[in-house]
C-alpha cells in the first residue's frame, strides 16, 4: 500500500470509527427522551429542546472525527 | 486551512453579511414585531379584564334586579295579606252590624206584638165585661149598669187573669 | 397494500421515469468527482474579491430575507394578515423557544439567536432548491490558457475538431467537457507547452452552509457574543471562569492547581465550541449535498428520500445552532466565577 492509499484509509477510518460512539449515544438519548415524553407528555416541549442539546453534545465527538478525517484527507498536517 | 476553503476575504464577507442582516432585521422586524406582540398581549389582557368587569357588573345588576323583584313580590304578598285581613274585619263588622240590626228589628217587632196583644187582651176584657153584664141583666132583668157591678166583674176577671197568667 | 394495482403502477412508472432520466442524463462517478469540492470554486472576481457560488447564494439569501422582512413589516397592523401574520408567527415561535432555553434573559440574546436561525435556515433551504449545485459551468483555472475567450473555455472535439463553447449546463453533462479538457491538456503537455491542469464543474448556486466560511463566521459571532454577554453580566469576574488563580495565590496549592486545570479545560472547550459549531453545520450540509449527488449517480430517483432527510436536517441544523447559542449564552450569564466560590458569595 502506498502512502496515498494509507492516507485515504486513515481518513475513512477516522470518521467511520468516530461515528460509532456518538451513534450509540444519540440512540440512548433519544430513547430516554421518548420514554420520558411517553410518561409525561406535558413536558414534551422542554424535553425536545433538551434532547437536542444532549444530542448535540454527543455529536460533537463525531465532529472531532470529521475534523480529523478532513485534516488527514486534505493533507492539511 | 486553505484546502478546507477558509479564506479571510470570504470569512469577512460572511461576517459583514451577518452583521448587516442582524442590523436590518433588528430594525425592520424584531423591534416592531416584538413591540406589536407586546401591545397586542396588553390589549388582549385589557379587553379580557374589561370583559370580566362587564360580566361582574352584569352579575351584580342581575342580583340587584332579582333582589328588587323579590322585594316587590314580598310587598305585593304582604299587601294582599293585609287587604285580606281588612276585608275579613270589614266582613265581620258588617255581619255584626247586620245581626244587631236584625236583633233590633226582631225586638221592635216583638214589642209591637206585645203591645198589640195587650191591647187585644184589654179590649177583649172590656168586651167580656160588657157581654157578661149584658148576660147578667137579661138573667135578672134589671139594669146593672152601675159602678158597683162593673167593679165586681172587673175583680172577677182579675182573678181569672191571674189564673191565666199562672197557666201561661 | 401489495394487492393495490394502483400502487404497483405508480412504482413501475417511477422506475420507468428513473430509467429514462438515467438514459438522457447519464450521471457518472465523474460527475460526482467534478462537483464535490470542499473549498468553493471561484466564479469571477470583483476587484480582488473572489466571488464563489456560496457567496452568490448568500447574496440571494440576503435579498430574500431583507425583502421578506421589508414586505412583512411595511404596514404593521393590529390585526395581522398575510406576510405580517407569517412573520409574527415565526417570531412568536422563536420567542417561545428562546424563552424556554435562555430564561428571563432571552430578550437580550434574541436578535443574535433569531438572526442565526433565520440565516441558517434560509441558506440551507436555498441550497436544497433543485438546480442549486447542479446547474453551472466548467471552469479552468489556468490563466495562460489560450483558449479562454470572454470568460468561456473552448474545447476541441477530438473527432470533429470543432470548438464547443462551455456555457451554462447541468452537472450531468460536465464530465464530457472535463474529459475533453483533460485530453486537450495532455496534448498541450506533449507539445511542450506548460499548462496547469485543473478543470471543475462550478455550480451557480450552492448552499452557503456548505462553504466553511459561513458556519465559521456564525460560530465566531456566537462565541464572541457569548463572551461579551458574560462580561456584561459579571464584569471582569467572568474571566475567572477560564483563569482562576484565586485559590492558588491564597496558598491552597492542591485545590488551586485543580482550579487552574478546570479553567484550562473550560478555555479549550470554549475554543472547541467554534470548531464544533462550524463543522456541525458545514459537515451536515456538505455531507447532505454529497449524498444527494451520489444517490443521483446511482439511480435518478434515489435522491428523493434523502431529499426529505436533508429537508429535515436543514431545519434541525438551524434550530440546533440557534438553540445552542442561546444555551451557551445563558450558561455564560448565569455562572458565577468558574471553579471558584467568590462569585457565589457575591450573589
Amino acid at each position: 500500500m502506498d502512502a496515498e492509499g494509507a492516507r485515504l484509509l486513515a481518513a475513512a477510518f477516522a470518521i467511520g470509527i468516530a461515528a460509532i460512539g456518538p451513534g450509540i449515544g444519540i440512540g440512548l438519548i433519544a430513547s430516554g427522551a421518548l420514554q420520558a415524553m411517553g410518561r409525561n407528555p406535558e413536558a414534551a416541549g422542554t424535553l425536545t429542546t433538551t434532547m437536542f442539546i444532549g444530542i448535540v453534545f454527543a455529536e460533537a465527538l463525531a465532529i472531532f472525527g470529521l475534523v480529523i478525517s478532513l485534516l488527514i484527507g486534505f493533507k492539511i498536517f | 486551512m486553505e484546502k478546507l476553503g477558509v479564506n479571510v476575504s470570504w470569512l469577512l464577507a460572511q461576517l459583514i453579511n451577518f452583521i448587516l442582516i442582524l442590523v436590518i432585521l433588528r430594525l425592520l422586524v424584531y423591534k416592531p414585531v416584538l413591540n406589536m406582540l407586546a401591545t397586542r398581549k396588553q390589549k388582549i389582557q385589557e379587553s379580557l379584564e374589561y370583559a370580566d368587569k362587564v360580566k361582574a357588573d352584569a352579575a351584580l345588576q342581575q342580583k340587584d334586579f332579582e333582589r328588587k323583584l323579590d322585594d316587590a313580590r314580598r310587598e305585593a304578598q304582604s299587601t294582599a295579606a293585609s287587604a285580606q285581613v281588612a276585608a275579613e274585619k270589614e266582613r265581620q263588622r258588617i255581619l255584626a252590624e247586620a245581626q244587631e240590626e236584625a236583633q233590633k228589628i226582631k225586638e221592635a217587632a216583638r214589642g209591637e206584638l206585645d203591645y198589640e196583644r195587650k191591647q187585644m187582651v184589654s179590649e177583649l176584657r172590656q168586651q167580656v165585661i160588657d157581654l157578661s153584664l149584658l148576660g147578667a141583666q137579661r138573667v135578672i132583668g134589671a139594669n146593672l149598669d152601675d159602678k158597683k157591678s162593673r167593679q165586681l166583674v172587673e175583680n172577677f176577671l182579675n182573678e181569672v187573669d191571674f189564673g191565666a197568667k199562672a197557666g201561661a | 397494500m401489495l394487492k393495490n394495482p394502483k400502487l404497483w403502477i405508480a412504482i413501475i412508472a417511477l422506475i420507468a421515469v428513473g430509467v429514462v432520466i438515467k438514459i438522457f442524463f447519464p450521471f457518472t462517478t465523474e460527475a460526482v468527482r467534478a462537483s464535490v469540492a470542499v473549498a468553493p470554486e471561484v466564479i469571477f472576481e470583483i476587484g480582488s474579491f473572489p466571488v464563489t457560488p456560496t457567496i452568490l447564494t448568500m447574496v440571494l439569501v440576503f435579498i430574500l430575507l431583507v425583502g421578506f422582512a421589508f414586505i412583512s413589516t411595511r404596514k404593521m397592523e393590529m390585526v395581522p394578515g398575510g406576510m405580517q401574520n407569517l412573520m409574527e408567527t415565526i417570531i412568536e415561535q422563536m420567542v417561545g423557544l428562546f424563552e424556554s432555553i435562555a430564561g428571563p434573559m432571552w430578550a437580550k440574546f434574541f436578535s443574535i439567536t433569531a438572526t442565526i436561525f433565520l440565516l441558517v435556515i434560509f441558506s440551507n433551504y436555498l441550497g436544497l432548491i433543485p438546480g442549486a449545485g447542479s446547474i453551472g459551468f466548467i471552469k479552468v483555472s489556468s490563466e495562460t490558457h489560450t483558449d479562454i475567450k470572454d470568460g468561456q473555455v473552448c474545447f476541441q472535439d477530438q473527432e470533429t475538431h470543432e470548438c464547443e463553447p462551455s456555457g451554462i449546463f447541468v452537472l450531468a453533462d460536465a464530465p464530457a467537457f472535463i474529459d475533453t479538457y483533460e485530453l486537450y491538456y495532455k496534448s498541450q503537455i506533449e507539445k511542450g507547452i506548460e499548462a496547469e491542469q485543473h478543470a471543475a464543474f462550478v455550480p451557480i448556486l450552492r448552499a452557503p452552509s456548505s462553504d466553511i466560511n459561513m458556519p465559521l463566521a456564525l460560530a465566531l459571532v456566537s462565541v464572541f457574543m457569548t463572551q461579551v454577554y458574560g462580561m456584561q453580566k459579571q464584569g471582569l469576574k467572568y474571566w475567572t471562569r477560564f483563569f482562576s488563580f484565586g485559590r492558588l495565590l491564597k496558598g491552597d496549592i492542591a485545590f488551586g492547581l485543580i482550579d487552574v486545570f478546570v479553567g484550562l479545560v473550560e478555555l479549550i472547550s470554549e475554543i472547541f465550541k467554534i470548531v464544533s459549531f462550524t463543522f456541525r453545520l458545514f459537515g451536515n450540509i456538505f455531507a447532505g449535498e454529497v449524498i444527494l449527488l451520489i444517490m443521483a449517480f446511482l439511480f435518478a430517483l434515489l435522491p428523493l428520500p434523502f431529499y426529505g432527510l436533508e429537508f429535515f436536517v436543514a431545519f434541525i441544523q438551524a434550530f440546533v445552532f440557534a438553540v445552542l447559542t442561546a444555551a451557551f449564552m445563558r450558561i455564560a450569564t448565569a455562572e458565577h466565577g468558574g471553579g471558584g466560590h467568590e462569585g457565589e458569595a457575591q450573589h
